[in-house]
């Protein structure tokens, strides 16, 4: 178990990444850095996805750039999407935290609550 | 107190995910099962299929252009809900804080600038039309040339950068994606296949991968315009609201 925890070690990282991302969205008050966390826990997935179509030595999948092994094109294509997902849900949050910042003069959920 | 059980809780997460993730085959192995089915279909066959170089371009707008019908969709309603949050400008008289800032971006910054906006335009174009054949596609050259705009409009200011907008087309082109999906789906209807196939029945083969290279050129060129409008549009509505509200303050 752990000779194969030492072989995949980049999913381990993207763990860390992953609990670090979850920790800012859970612990942190700030709505901002609450977005932040969740960017990183979406980056962190995007890295698990396209880390588990990769092959050693592999090119890119562009067919013209020689005969060796290609990488897996699926993941790219699925996280070219995920990365317009991302896009757009961090847009919409951010505008809505614009109007709660104009509205209440905070971004603290502490005294968000506070606040009638 | 609230940090430290947070800490712990996360801590317990992590081993049940570490107990998953140390269960996935072996990195970078070819003979994996993501590797074998679908991938290597693509892979070995992509070329022949679609005529396009670009495996992952050949994927998203050829086989899964469904998929990017509903990315399309999903970016143009990022848009909508924004601007039912911020407005769109009516009377085109505004200005951002740089606009009215004492101090002005220094003249280094704007020489460069200068310099290198014109090739990052042309990178864009380059990957959107070269974008079958090497890196890059519809979507890549549109968030670069928006964010080009974006640059300039952060150190230039908001009003050298609306004159840059021809604002009667402006809402058609932040619908073009959807609007190239749909037509070009329709043609695929009308012609006598199903929605988004990209073939015409019933010419030769030869001609068939030509028709097919075009029709995603043209999807990929109706990507490229919309996400680089939807952008502008999301930026500046924000850069505006900011603005409007540090007036009223002020008077």
């Amino acid at each position: 178990m752990l000779q194969k925890a030492i072989v995949n070690f980049n999913y381990l990282m993207i763990i860390v990444l992953f609990l670090i991302g979850f920790y800012i969205v859970l612990a942190k008050p700030n709505l901002i850095k609450k977005m932040m966390g969740l960017n990183i826990i979406e980056t962190s997935l995007f890295l698990l996805i396209v880390s588990i179509g990769s092959v050693k030595g592999g090119l890119p999948p562009i067919v013209a750039s020689g005969k060796g092994p290609f990488v897996d094109p699926i993941p790219q294509v699925f996280v070219i999407t995920g990365i317009v997902i991302t896009l757009g849900t961090t847009i919409f949050a951010l505008s809505l935290a614009t109007k709660i910042y104009k509205r209440y003069g905070t971004l603290n959920l502490e005294k968000l609550k506070r606040a009638d | 107190m609230r940090k430290i059980l947070i800490s712990l809780s996360l801590l317990f997460f992590g081993l049940f995910l570490f107990r998953t993730v140390v269960e996935l085959p072996e990195r970078d192995k070819p003979d994996n099962p993501s590797q074998v089915y679908t991938a290597s279909h693509y892979l070995k066959k992509g070329v022949k299929e679609t005529g396009i170089k670009n495996i992952v371009t050949a994927i998203s707008l050829n086989y899964r252009a469904y998929d990017t019908f509903g990315e399309t969709i999903l970016i143009f309603t990022a848009l909508c809900s924004v601007l039912t949050i911020f407005k769109r400008e009516k009377h085109k008289i505004s200005y951002s804080m740089i606009d009215v800032s004492h101090f002005k971006s220094s003249i280094i910054v704007q020489t460069v600038l200068t310099i290198f906006l014109p090739f990052s335009v042309l990178f864009a174009f380059y990957l959107t039309l070269y974008g079958t054949n090497s890196v890059g596609g519809g979507l890549q050259g549109g968030i670069l040339l928006g964010s080009s705009m974006i640059i300039f409009s952060i150190i230039f200011g908001s009003a050298k950068a609306m004159d840059k907008i021809s604002y009667p087309f402006w809402v058609f082109f932040e619908g073009a994606a959807v609007f190239t999906f749909v037509l070009v789906g329709l043609a695929g209807i009308i012609f006598g296949a199903n929605f988004l196939t990209l073939i015409i029945p019933g010419i030769s083969a030869s001609y068939q991968l030509l028709v097919s290279k075009v029709m995603l050129i043209l999807l990929q060129i109706g990507f490229t315009i919309s996400s680089m409008a939807i952008l502008i549009s999301i930026f500046f509505s924000m850069y505006r609201e900011e603005t409007q509200s540090a007036s009223e303050s002020h008077s």
